[in-house]
Parts: structure tokens; sequence; C-alpha cells
């Protein structure tokens, strides 16, 4: 019995990570999730996860047949799996909006937390269960060490889970199968619970031939064709109305190709990125051209993304030498082989064209050559990796790989009617940041905004004459432009407006440690679908670390107060707020390293796996060793204070390791050596939440008996922390505060939650 | 605190409050902008205008007539268009003089091609509309009220007709939003500009009531309508509006003599049945006749209808070939730069009329509103 539980434990954290990023990767393609989107969906999961544990896992202390109920939970989880993948895919169906309708933050959370409520909140009160069967069977543990053993081995299973999705089930399986096959891989191990001895009552019975008539049920979709059939008709579905001829998942996200007539749309998490046979003239002519024309002889050009279906076929028009274009994924460009048109292949197979699968930040950094064009081919800063080609950093990177009058290209949303004040925030960022580092930009407002950033004056003084007279010169096949069309969108007019519109609008940059570029995208995201939520925005933009220290200091006055009038609520409260805090530090810790690491090194999936590896295994290890030293440690509070201690002091010196070295990344070796800096601190952040959380059950029992009621609060108190970390962190604290006032606003936090721990201990010592 | 935490009913009682609570964030729109919104009421009524074309009912409330909606309003309550409140009994517009956008466009872009081609246009648009769509390219204004607009410009009639006659702009047009939602300043700058002899072009989706449009019709010389599909479920799902008015509303400007041109944003699975294109087209020849243009026009993904391919250019190629074949004698293709179609064909000798390249006029064979090659007539306003 006692292995096959360790087994169950394993496979419930193995299910876990994969049914999280199954899910969230559907809800991706369904939302075209940005970071918000991102955040919401893992911080539902999170929230729910921690109800689960927290009320539902309690009720295994008054239960009388407990494994019963842990393989119930379980087979309720299967059940609701495929189920739950399927109902993501006609979610918008569901909600009630037309074929090709985006949504809002407002359907994102209910619409993520209503199809994750049965999945997180089982799972988390397996947890519970989880921990009441291991230290009713591993009789010789203490109960802390129990509920850190099931902490450990929930965590390894997590990252075999996360392992095993990325480079096992992704590239060869698609969803329908992989949650048929979760859902089997759990019906099994229900049945091998149940199984030996026998049990002989009803509800084991009964559960028994539910999970046998599950499992046969599973492997007979999974083995048929049966699966693919759902998954074929989920999809019809899903894009109601257009013909499916592709869909492929790739590490990096979902390709969706649909054809009506003679044309291919190539969907990336669902947003239209290419169409062949005819792009959207008006922009790559406008993208393309303008720049070109603005130079006077363009030989090399790189083009950071968006380079297929359009751009390059325009670039080729000039008389350019090299072309350079670097795509992240290289899924889109084979699948836009598949479907090839002559435009798109000249683009792929031209002669003149160099193609590299690669992050656009970290193809600047290693590329050797200097250009005279660099076009950014994406145009909204809206998650943090997007951001970092829009930092001031970037566009200094740039800066040095551009030959004398080179010109760096960069496109924003726009209007030539109304520029409101979240488009305006937006522009201006990027504006702004342009102009800290380039002498020269000029802005070309249009229905997206052109900015041309120089180190060379002749993008400021080029007229429109000069640019037709080149147009006449190279004989440009073209369709759109014209000397009218030049002139037209050259009029000071509408420059005039668009900088006239701009005041009153932001007058911040956007950087690698603070990503406001992204905070604008989402706030302007938001003021298209949630209007009324602007103010909102407004807020988390005031947002500062005087602000947020102010009421931190009340609460923890306050707390500290009642505390002193009321011991109990001491002992009840103040271990959760710790663990809470820890959470999340923690979150914030593995969010700030993994940012910081796509900032120096380019956004490479496997090293960022590593990373997230690193992480979790500090967790284990941590807790692990810490649940094996539980017995032995005698002082566990000053021990815990002690763990409070090193948590502040990372935090404090994390920004500072990253302010120490960038300065001398530039050299080879500290750039090599920096990279292992990340792996290290990444363990050491685990590590330290990891070793914590089997400490504060211990504790915490010492007076409570409560098993099942401490494994589920604390475990409930550390995923909250991690959901406020993930949702206010990654929206609102990284970008609007920064790296560094983020980790001191960790700090603070975790120096609220020492006092609350400590003051009242020693004015209990000194009475 | 922790005596709450073990009473499982007060706890059931505070998770249920909070869940009420946190819906009552998506139920209630309004409630974060409740927190900062100043009322408009509060605004000097003397320089507000009132509206037109509305009735007075019993208890102070009163009934707009400008739209097909009718909305009925009691005191405080504001029009479905976001720019009309009842105040105390009497109806306002709250836009009156506030355009939020003024710019100088090419005529082509409205556009109305069969009026002074390669001329420019003063365009005046305000916050607001009547319709809801999801694919509004202006949707910064029309889907906004003027509280949320974050700057307007203070221009009553008389300095907007200046504008156009100092900047030499022959024609004013009420474009970006619904005219209809800003009517009586769209009305007393058309009586006034008509007064100095410029011309008057509005873009609408044709919702507007037969009375008021009759009567803006006087000092109107040419309606840009947008034809946005020809079922009434497409109207009400992507528009939250109707089809019958807007087939009233082009009728009534043919049957009043001005000049009518329609545009139809072509909606890939939306409105591009080939069936509905047909009945639309036959419906255009028998009630507006032959002569009416007709732009087809590439959608793009905008606004909430962000995941949707852009029209394929054999479908608008289709479309125009059963208007065609429909009868109808001019038909262009939009959005799509360099296509053949996009300029203007004669129906007799068919050769091309107006050559055109997007917002380019790159050859006008037109003589006093003849073909310069046939001599065939071509209805529009030519000088």
């Amino acid at each position: 019995m006692k292995r096959r539980l360790v087994f169950a434990i394993l496979v419930m954290g193995f299910s876990g990570i994969v049914v999280q990023i199954l899910l969230l990767r559907e809800f991706l393609v369904v939302f075209s999730g940005n970071e918000l989107a991102i955040g919401i969906i893992l911080a539902n999961w999170l929230v729910l996860e921690a109800f689960g544990s927290l009320f539902v896992g309690k009720r295994v202390e008054r239960l009388k047949k407990r494994l019963e109920g842990f393989v119930g939970l379980q087979l309720f989880f299967s059940l609701c799996l495929p189920l739950a993948v399927y109902s993501t895919r006609i979610l918008k169906n569901l909600i009630g909006v037309i074929p090709g309708e985006g949504v809002g933050v407002i359907p994102i959370l209910y619409s993520s937390f209503l199809i994750f409520a049965p999945l997180s909140i089982t799972h988390g009160a397996l947890f519970t269960f989880g921990c009441k069967l291991y230290s009713l069977h591993f009789v010789s543990e203490s109960k802390a060490s129990s509920i850190g053993r099931v902490y450990v081995h929930e965590t390894l299973g997590t990252i075999f889970g996360a392992i095993a999705f990325t480079y096992l089930l992704v590239p060869y399986l698609h969803s329908i199968q992989i949650a048929l096959g979760i859902a089997l891989l759990n019906s099994l191990l229900c049945l091998l619970l149940l199984g030996y001895p026998f049990r002989k009552s009803l509800t084991g019975k009964s559960l028994a031939v539910g999970s046998a008539v599950f499992l046969v049920l599973c492997a007979y979709l999974i083995l048929s064709p049966k699966a693919d059939k759902i998954h074929h008709f989920s999809i019809s579905r899903q894009w109601r109305g257009q013909e499916v001829v592709h869909y492929q998942n790739s590490i990096y996200g979902n390709i969706t190709v649909t054809q009506r007539g003679e044309q291919y749309t190539f969907f990336s998490d669902g947003i239209p990125i290419i169409t062949t046979p005819v792009p959207d003239i008006a922009f790559v002519e406008e993208f393309v051209h303008l720049p070109l024309l603005f130079h006077s002889s363009p030989k090399k050009v790189l083009v950071i993304g968006g380079g297929a279906g359009g751009v390059i076929h325009e670039l080729l028009k000039h008389p350019v030498e090299r072309i350079d274009y670097a795509e992240l994924d290289p899924l889109l460009l084979k699948v836009v082989q598949k479907f090839p048109t002559p435009l798109t292949k000249a683009e792929i197979t031209g002669p003149r064209v160099n193609i590299e699968y690669l992050d656009g930040r970290f193809f600047i950094k290693k590329t050797p050559h200097k250009y005279d064009l660099v076009l950014i081919g994406i145009s909204n800063p809206s998650t943090l990796q997007i951001n970092r080609l829009f930092s001031k950093e970037f566009f200094s990177l740039v800066k040095e790989r551009l030959e004398k009058g080179g010109i760096l290209v960069i496109v924003s949303p726009g209007s030539l009617t109304y520029l409101s004040k979240a488009l305006g925030d937006l522009n201006a960022c990027t504006l702004n940041t342009l102009k800290e580092v380039y002498p020269y930009v000029r802005v070309i407002p249009g229905d997206f905004n052109l900015f041309l950033a120089s180190t060379s004056k002749g993008v400021s003084l080029i007229n429109h004459t000069l640019l037709s007279q080149r147009l006449n010169e190279r004989k440009l096949e073209v369709s759109l432009l014209t000397p009218f069309h030049i002139k037209y969108k050259l009029d000071s007019r509408w420059s005039d407006w668009f900088f006239t519109s701009l005041k009153g609008t932001t007058e911040k940059i956007n950087q690698d440690f603070s990503p406001l570029g992204m905070f604008y995208s989402l706030a302007y995201w938001n003021s298209l679908f949630s209007p009324n939520m602007k103010c909102l925005f407004k807020w988390f933009e005031q947002v500062s670390l005087k602000l947020l220290s102010i009421p931190l200091a009340i609460f923890t006055l306050l707390f500290l107060i009642i505390c002193f009038k009321s011991p109990a609520i001491y002992t009840k409260l103040s271990i959760p707020f710790a663990v809470m805090a820890s959470g999340f530090a923690g979150m914030i810790f593995d969010l700030a390293l993994i940012y910081t690491f796509q900032a120096v090194y380019g956004y490479v999936f496997h090293q960022i796996g590593l990373l997230v590896a690193a992480f979790m295994v500090g967790i284990a290890a941590g807790s692990l060793t810490m649940t094996s030293l539980l017995k032995r440690v005698k002082r566990d509070f000053a021990f815990f204070i002690g763990l409070e201690l090193a948590m502040i002091l990372f935090s404090g010196t994390l920004p500072a390791i990253f302010l120490l070295f960038s300065p001398y990344l530039d050299s080879p070796a500290v750039f090599s050596f920096f990279r292992v800096i990340f792996l290290v601190l990444s363990f050491l952040s685990g590590l330290l939440i990891g070793a914590q959380f089997p400490l504060a059950n211990k504790i915490y029992l010492k007076h409570s008996p409560d098993l099942s009621g401490t494994a589920g609060l604390l475990y409930g108190a550390d995923l909250a922390g991690g959901w406020i970390g993930g949702l206010i962190g990654g929206v609102v604290l990284l970008p609007v505060l920064g790296l560094v006032q983020t980790c001191m606003a960790v700090v603070l936090l975790k120096m609220a939650s020492l006092l609350i721990l400590l003051v009242p201990a020693l004015l209990n010592k000194v009475r | 605190m922790e005596k709450f935490l073990k009473e499982k009913g007060s706890r059931r009682a505070f998770l249920t409050k909070g869940c009420l609570f946190l819906t009552s964030f998506g139920i209630y729109p309004g409630f974060f902008d409740s927190l900062t919104k100043k009322s408009w009421a509060k605004r000097d009524t003397l320089s507000l205008r009132e509206a037109m074309f509305y009735k007075r009912l019993a208890n102070n409330i009163v009934q707009c007539g400008v739209c097909f909606r009718g909305c009925i309003l009691k005191e405080g309550e504001r029009s479905f268009c976001r720019n009309k409140e009842n105040m105390d009994g009497r109806l306002y517009n709250l836009v009156y003089g506030r355009p939020s956008a003024v710019h100088v466009d090419p005529i082509e872009k409205e556009p109305s091609l069969h009026m002074l081609p390669g001329t420019n246009i003063l365009c005046f648009g305000t916050a607001g509309c009547n319709f809801r769509c999801k694919f509004c390219q202006n949707w910064h204004l029309s889907q906004r009220s003027i509280e949320e607009m974050e700057y307007t410009y203070d221009l009553l009639p008389e300095e907007a007709v200046k504008i156009a006659i100092k900047k030499r702009i022959p024609t004013i047009s009420f474009t970006y939003n619904e005219p209809t939602s800003f009517y009586e300043y769209v009305y007393d700058i058309a009586r006034l500009a008509k007064k100095r002899g410029l011309r008057i072009l509005w873009h609408s989706n044709g919702g507007m009531n037969p009375e008021p449009l009759k009567e803006l019709l006087k000092y109107t010389d040419a309606v840009t309508i947008d034809l946005k599909g020809f079922t009434n479920k497409f109207y009400q799902d992507t528009s939250s509006a109707k089809l019958e008015p807007v087939l009233r509303t082009l009728k009534i400007i043919r049957e009043e003599g001005r000049w009518l041109e329609i545009v139809n944003l072509h909606i890939p699975t939306l409105n591009d049945n080939p069936n509905d294109v047909k009945k639309m087209c036959l419906w255009i020849k028998e009630n507006l006749g032959e002569n009416t243009p007709l732009h087809f026009s590439r959608f793009f993904p905008a606004y909430k209808l962000t995941n949707l391919p852009p029209t394929p250019i054999k479908k608008l190629e289709q479309a125009y070939k059963i208007a065609k074949e429909a009868g109808l004698e001019y038909v262009t293709i939009g959005n799509v730069p360099g296509h053949k179609h996009n300029s203007t064909f004669c129906p007799n000798c068919g050769k091309r009329l107006i050559h055109r390249i997007h917002f380019t006029v790159e050859a006008n064979n037109l003589t006093e509103g003849k073909c310069k090659f046939c001599g065939h007539k071509i209805p529009g306003i030519w000088k």
C-alpha cells in the first residue's frame, strides 16, 4: 500500500501540472492571451486549488472511508478533465459571443474560473487527503513530516509532468489525447489503490466498477479513431464557420490554418498573423517601403518577427543584398511552407533571405553583422516576453548593430481619428524610450503608427518629394504607394495632431527592469474591452513602494495589537501569514528570474524550462531536507525565523546581483558565468520556500493537532500567496515598480511577516 | 476571527457574500466608473442644445425621435447612443459643439466616389453611436460617451464652417461616428454651410427616422450609407440594430433626390453569403436604381472582431460579379490597394473613368459629368 500511495501522490503532482499547462494553452487559443490573461488563468487555478485543499480537504478528518474518498476525488478529477478541454474549446459558443469576437477581462475571469473549478478544487483536496492517508500508513512519520513528504512527492511529480508535457506529450499528441491519457492514468491508479486488499464496502465496490468502466472507455477512445473525431469536432466548433485545414501545437503555442476559397490564414494562438496569397497590402507596403525610402541605399536589413507573408516580399523589391529574418517558432514557417504561394516561397527560400529560428533579442546580441535597417514586425508589447523588443536596453543593442545612417523601425497601434489616453500612453512610452537612445525619431501616424529612429538627422529632415523621387528611381512595383499617398502620409497636419494629442500622456520610459510598455499595452487592451475598468489601471499606474508600505505598516501594527489582546489569533494566523508571504515571494522570484534571464540571454525555451526546473528542484530539495531534519531540529521557531531572515536577505540581494553584473555582461566569461548564477539563484529561491513549508507545518501542529486542517490551511496559504504574486506581481508590481522595487516590496512583506511572528513571541518571553 | 472561521454557517455566508460582491463588479458595468464619474447634468444647461424631434410624455418623461430606437427616457436618463439626456423633462444633446475629431481627409477615404474626385473634405466626429458594431474602426469615439473623451474641441457651427472656408475645403463631412447621434450639431452646421456655398456629405449607418432624415436632407448634397449586411440576424448579432430602418433610409434618400452611395464591409463567415449578396444587389437595383454606386470593402480584424481572417480577394470579386450581374452599374472594391476595381468604369463603353489607387486619383476621364470616351452621362456631383 505504501508504495502505491507514494505513486498516487507522484501521479497527483504529474497530473496537476499537465492539466494546468494543457488548459492554459487551450485557453490562450480561445482568449489570444496577453500577460494579464495568463496571470488571471494561472491565478484562478491556484486560488481554486487553495480553496480545495483548505475547505474540501479538511473533510477527510470526519470521513470514515478515507481511501475511498481519495479514490472518489481522483475519479471525479479524471472524469472532469476531458470535459474541461472540450468545454474550453467551445467556450465562445457557450458564453454567447459571435464567431471571431475577442473577449475581455471579465469573461476570461469567470469562464476560466468555472472550467477550472471542478478540477482544481478536487486537485487541492487530493493534497490534503493524501497527507492524511500518508500519515495513516506511515505511522513512524510524525504528522509534520508526513505533510513534508507528500509535498516533496507532489513536487517531484510536478517536475516529471512539466518535462513530459513539453518533450513527450505536446510534440506527438493533441489535447484530447493528452486529457484522455491523464484520465486513464488516474483511473488506473484508482483501481490500483482499491484493488488489494479488495474493498468489501459498497462504496469501494462501486468505485472500483466506476473506475474500471471509465478506464476501458478512455482506453477505447484513445485507441480507436474516436479521440481524433472528438478533437476535430471540437476544433470545428471552436472555429465556427471557418474551414480548419491545419492545427498544430509547438512548444511556443498553437498554429491554426483556415482556408476560405483560395485564401489561407495562419493564426498564432487565435490571432490571424499571415494571410496568403494577398496580405494586408496597406500595412506591408507602408511598413516596408516608407522606411526603406528614407534610407539612401538600404543593403542589409534585419527583420525581427512578422517577416513572412508580405513584409519580406516587399523588402525584396529594393536593391537589398541581405535580409536576415529572426523568427522564434520554426513551426510557423514550416506550416506556411505546407500551403505554399509564390510570394511566401520567395520569402522563405529566396537567395537573399537568411532565416534564423531564434529569439530576436538573442539574435541581435550574437550577430556579428551590422544593418542599414532593423524592422520589428511585432507591434504590441502585450507580454513580458515581447516587451523585451520595446525596452531601452534593446533599443541600445540595436543601435550598436546599425550602420551609419541606419534606421530602427517600430510600429504601434494607432488611429487617424482619435488618440485616447490609453492609446496615447502606449505610443508615448515607445516614443519616450526611443528618444532616450536615438537623437532623431520620426513618427508617421496612421492606423498603425510608424516610428523611425536613427542616429542621423536624415529621418527628421527628409520630405515627401525626396521619397517620391526615390520611389521612381528604384522602380518599385507597388500597389498602394503613390507620390500623392506619400505626401498624404507625411503631411505635417498628422504629426502635429499626433503630438498635440500626446500631451498629458506618460513621460516614463520602458526598461528591461521596469517593463512599463507591457503595462500600457494591457491598459490599452483593457480600455477596448472593459472601458469601465479604466480607472483601475489609472490607480495601478500610481502604485509606489511608499504607497504599498503604508497599508502594510498599518496592517502589521493592527495585527500585532490584536495578537497582543488575543494570543489565540497569534497562534492561528501568524504562521499561515508567513507561509502566504513566502508563496508570494516565491512567485515573484520565479517571475523576476525568468524575466531577467530572458532580457539577458533571450528567450530560449529549453533554458527557461531548465530555470523553472531548478526552482522546482530547489523546492523539492528544500522540503525533503527539512522533512528529514524535522525530528532532530529542537528549536523549530528559531529555525523558522532564520529562514524568514534568509528570505529577506535573498530578496534584498537579488536585484543587487543583477545590477552588479549587468555592466560587465559584455565580457564573455562573465556572460557564461552569469548563466550559472541564474540556475543557482533559482535553486536557492526554491530551496528557501521548500524548506519553510514542512517546518511551518510542524510548528503549527503543536497548537492544532488537526493534520488535514493544518495541511490544507498552509498549502492553501502558500497557493494564495502565489496567486497574489502571479497576478499583482506580474501585471502591476514588476512593470510599474520595476525589478528592484518589486524585490523591495517582497522584503517589506517578509519583514511584516517576521515582525508578526517575532514581536508577540518576544513579548511573551519578557512577560 | 477565529470564532468566525470556526462557524461554518458564517463562513458560508462570508463566501456567498464575497462571491456576490465580486460578481457585482462584472454585472454592473459602471462600477469602477461610478467612483469617478462627474455628473454631466450639472453642466450649465444654457450651453447645451435642446434636441430636435423629441416628444414630451407625462411625468417629465421624453421620447427621442431621431433614430429608430425611439428611446423613452425618464429624468436624468441617457439615450442608447449615450449623447442625449433628459434634464427636467427636456431632452438635450450633450455633444453639441464638442467634436472629438476634426480632420481633413481625401473624399476617396469616405468613400464618396462620384463626388468631386481628388478633393478634400473637412470631417467632424463626436463621441457616441446608436449602433454597437463589434468591428467598428472608430470605437475610440463611437463606443464611448462624452465623459469618457480625454479631449474635445469647443467648436460651434459658425466656427466649424469658418474653418472650411478658410482652408478652402469645398465639402464638410460628418463621419467617424454616427451623425444621427449628433444630429442637432450636424443640422446647424449643414444649414449654415449651405448658405456659404459649401457642400454637405455625411456617412451614416442609416438608422435615422424619416422625419429628421427628410429635414436634414434639405441641407445635404450626398450621403454614404453602410449597408452592413442583408439579414436582420447579422444586424442584431454584430451591431445590436435592425436592417429594416436602414432600407427605409436608403429609399428616402433616393426619393429626395440626394446623391447616394452604399458601402458593404464584407466580413468572412458573418455577411459574405453569396445568396444574401445577390438579394441585396437586386433590392438596390429595384428600389434605388442601377446607377447607385456600391462599394465592397475588405475586412481586417478590428475592435472586438479580432479572430477572423481578412476577406479573401476572390470573395470580393465574387460579390462584384454578383452585383454586376444583378445590373448595378457602378460597383467598386475597396481596401485592396491596386485592385483593378478600385477604379470606376464607364457602364457604356467599359473604359476606365476614374483611375484610383486607394485614396489617390491617378486619372479622371470625366468632362462635365460625361465619359470622355463615349459621352455617356455619369451620375454624381462633379463640380
